[in-house]
């Protein structure tokens, strides 16, 4: 996204903001400042970024967005401190603090950084005229952040790989998917939106990946969990493979950022090690009620354990309590991918797996419960190692399968990913052995 | 017959007698009321004290002069919104960003 000339950040366009609810208020209630002709004696005490405390400059009119500010992560930053907590196993370490000051807080975004500028990370200026927009633009506010990652896959911009099916065909923004509860935080107790007469508070979410998946694909795609779309392998793998590791394509990965301050300037900067491209189904090391899946698609994230080093040696003696190797959910999804062109797409193909081999040495005990031990085997080979029948089977019938193969009999009881075969239709796959 | 012809021209007379009578009476009635009422009803001008309010003259003044001139002598400029208009102005009073060589490596 090309910086706006400094000019163009901060002129208004008081035809059109007039004639907005905001443009009814004075300049200077929100901005404060001095009413002078002077540009230096006008900007005295000058409020640059009135939502910078939102209760006081959007909560007279917004307060039903405003009381729950403090638990956006847009605001709070939370999951930086999480990971950083984790991985040095201390609170408030100083080194870090000042480490976060210098590099990771510019990240924080407030009320103004999405509904009327865009966001000051990426050099601020109004996005138009100084008009505040109730729902902020896709590629100058969500992307102008989320956009090396989340931005190229979902709008299509690495070559060769097309754009997310809900933005090639659906011109979908992000907002469609992603609700302002997700943005502006939410309340913590279920009875702020579920009245009723039980009490209760959520636990705060303790990762990325915790709680309710806010948004989900079935919301849409109904009939996929329903098994009610005529696709087996929504049949069979529902619930094993969260829904990128059919539809995601190859995405981002990033390893060895490391961050300073500049000898010659004094200004902070980071050198990442190494960005490519690539897909990898990893374990599900967080499987939840919510996100039971066994295989999930990971990304490899810049994290390094000398990545803070400039501020201290061994910030991080706790590096291996988090993978480096991390759940992801690529935003490049497609209908048809490598993965369900065949059976063979993964089964088999070991290019798709994070295996041991695929991991430096030195992050092996990091993602031990990410790396995929051995690839799944080929289809046939798992139908020619199961389906022969016994010979002591030669006797039975067709429909007696269930007689016996169901049940809390862990010996018989038939896999859960048969649950929607007919008792009839065993013989299909398990034929009888030769008596 | 002789008495019931006379009973008939009788009663034939006394009816004749009182309504003539009653429509004498009701007319003189009415004639009557007639003039009362239209002395009544009739409105009589009265004149009304209006207080005079010392910023009536002001208001009228106002509306005779020309409402461009009468903005600018009462309401104090805006200059916030002078200057954030003005292209020009802003590119004249920009300060000079500072350029410094960008060290990041790789994608942020």
């Amino acid at each position: 996204m090309a910086p706006l000339e400094p000019w163009e950040k901060v002129l208004v366009d008081n035809e059109a903001f007039a004639e907005t609810v905001h443009g009814q208020i004075a300049c200077i209630e929100c901005h404060d400042g001095v009413q002078s002709a002077n540009k230096e004696e006008a900007h005295t005490g000058l409020i640059a970024y009135p939502s910078e405390d939102p209760d006081k400059f959007c909560g007279e009119c917004h307060p039903d967005v405003t009381a729950h500010n403090e638990s956006s992560l847009h605001t709070n930053q939370a999951g930086y401190w999480r990971t950083l907590e984790t991985r040095s196993g201390t609170q408030d370490h100083p080194a870090l603090q000042e480490m976060f000051g210098n590099h990771c807080a510019g990240c924080h975004t407030s009320c103004g950084d999405c509904h009327v500028s865009q966001p000051t990370s990426v050099g601020g200026g109004f996005i138009d005229g100084h008009i505040f927009k109730r729902t902020p633009s896709m590629t100058r506010n969500c992307t102008a952040c989320h956009g090396s990652r989340v931005g190229n896959e979902y709008l299509g911009k690495h070559e060769d790989i097309k754009a997310d099916v809900h933005f090639r065909q659906g011109r979908m923004k992000c907002t469609d998917c992603h609700s302002s509860g997700e943005m502006h935080g939410s309340p913590q107790d279920c009875q702020s939106c579920h009245p009723g007469p039980e009490e209760g508070v959520l636990a705060p979410p303790d990762h990325r990946y915790d709680g309710v998946q806010s948004p989900r694909c079935e919301s849409c795609h109904a009939p996929v969990t329903l098994s009610s779309d005529g696709i087996l392998m929504h049949e069979q793998h529902s619930g094993e493979l969260s829904c990128q590791v059919c539809h995601s394509v190859s995405y981002s990965s990033c390893d060895g950022c490391h961050v300073a301050i500049s000898d010659k300037t004094g200004k902070p900067f980071f050198s990442l090690g190494e960005s490519y491209l690539g897909f990898y189904i990893g374990r599900n090391a967080n499987k939840s009620y919510d996100r039971p899946y066994e295989y999930v698609t990971v990304r490899h994230i810049p994290i390094a354990p000398t990545s803070y080093e400039f501020y201290g040696d061994n910030l991080l003696p706790n590096f291996n309590e988090m993978p480096t190797w991390a759940y992801a959910t690529p935003h490049n999804i497609q209908r048809n991918t490598p993965q369900t062109e065949s059976c063979e797409g993964c089964h088999n193909n070991p290019e798709f797996f994070l295996t041991i081999d695929k991991v430096d040495e030195s992050e092996l005990a990091a993602n031990m419960n990410i790396i995929i031990e051995s690839v799944p085997l080929s289809v046939a080979e798992i139908l020619g190692s199961i389906a022969v029948q016994p010979p002591n089977h030669v006797d039975y019938s067709i429909g007696m399968c269930s007689s016996c193969h169901q049940g809390d009999n862990s010996l018989l009881i038939s896999p859960q990913n048969h649950r929607n075969y007919a008792n009839d239709s065993c013989e299909i796959c398990h034929t009888k052995s030769e008596p | 017959m002789r008495n019931k012809l006379f009973l008939v021209i009788c009663t034939l007379l006394i009816l004749s007698l009182t309504s003539c009578s009653s429509a004498e009476s009701t007319e003189l009635l009415v004639n009557e009321n007639d003039e009362v009422a239209s002395i009544e009803i009739e409105p009589t001008v009265e004149e009304t004290e209006i207080e005079s309010n010392p910023d009536s003259d002001q208001m009228v003044e106002k509306d005779q002069t020309d409402p461009d001139t009468d903005i600018s002598a009462e309401e104090p400029p805006n200059y916030c919104i002078e200057c954030h208009t003005d292209k020009q102005a802003l590119i004249d009073t920009a300060k000079p960003e500072e350029e410094h060589e960008a060290e990041n490596e790789g994608e942020g």
